[in-house]
């Protein structure tokens, strides 16, 4: 061992102030993360677990198959009627998006200064 | 356990991973993903929770040094250049400041083996490379250090 490693052995082992308090301060936010994460699993466990502990307590619950049921055929009503009013209005959409682009691409033209031969 | 490791190793390691990455910003995100590592992690055996640590903490740094790869710039040519002159009396920051100057793993070794006093093998198994590896980084890093600070060895 040279007097450049008894240099580098002094120099490196020496102790910035600041450091310990840094490293508390991220084992502080470690702790905490890790205190999020288990509530976000404990929540996760149970709101898995629920439809099985409900099952297990009260059995199959009939009521809400039978409003998920008409729940979906509100929907599929919605969906026909929702569809119907789209084809109907339809055609002056189209015209009113073709009539907007036509001028918004005209503006574009003119403001860049471009002179199309077919125009 | 997670207390105990950081009672026992967390300033070290934070001093370690400043050193080694150069700024303390990223040391916290190291240091931060380490204890996370750790906190998974069921068991960890006594007798090599020292080396251990600073193996994952070592993992963690090269994850840092891979994501800013794109703009980590390579010091090395510019300090070989320059030739820094410091006057004899050397002090720990001057120590720091040159440190940037070698790559990565010269920088790991000399860390390692300087401030931490980890032995040959220990630097070896913590960086997962041969015995012989790890002397040639130590004497390619301290003779950069040596240059770049200017230090009569006697």
């Amino acid at each position: 061992m040279d007097k450049y490693d008894e240099l580098l052995f002094k120099l490196l082992s020496e102790k910035h102030p600041s450091d310990g308090e840094k490293a508390r301060f991220v084992y502080k936010r470690v702790l905490l993360i890790e205190r999020g994460r288990r509530i976000l699993a404990a929540l996760l466990l149970i709101s898995l677990s629920y439809p099985l502990l409900y099952y297990y307590i009260f059995g199959l619950p009939l009521n809400l198959f039978t409003g998920i049921y008409s729940f979906f055929n509100s929907i599929a009503i919605l969906v026909n009627l929702g569809l119907t009013t789209y084809l109907l209005t339809l055609p002056p959409i189209l015209m009113l998006v073709l009539t907007l682009l036509v001028y918004v691409f005209t503006r574009i033209m003119k403001l860049n200064r471009i002179n199309l031969r077919i125009i | 356990m997670i207390e105990e490791l950081f009672k026992d190793y967390g300033e070290n390691l934070f001093r370690f991973l400043r050193r080694l990455l150069g700024n303390s910003d990223d040391a916290e995100d190291a240091l931060q993903e380490t204890f996370l590592a750790l906190t998974r992690i069921p068991y960890i055996k006594e007798e090599t929770a020292r080396q251990y640590v600073f193996k994952v903490a070592y993992s963690k740094a090269m994850d840092i040094f891979r994501r800013r790869s794109k703009d980590y710039t390579d010091y090395t040519s510019e300090f070989e250049e320059t030739r820094y002159i410091l006057p004899s009396k050397t002090d720990t920051s001057d120590i720091e400041e040159a440190l940037k100057a070698l790559n990565e793993k010269e920088k790991t070794a000399i860390l390692l083996y300087y401030e931490d006093n980890y032995k040959y093998e220990e630097v070896a198994g913590i960086m997962v490379i041969p015995v012989g590896t790890v002397k040639t980084l130590l004497h390619r890093g301290k003779s950069k250090l040596k240059r770049i600070l200017e230090v009569e060895s006697g």
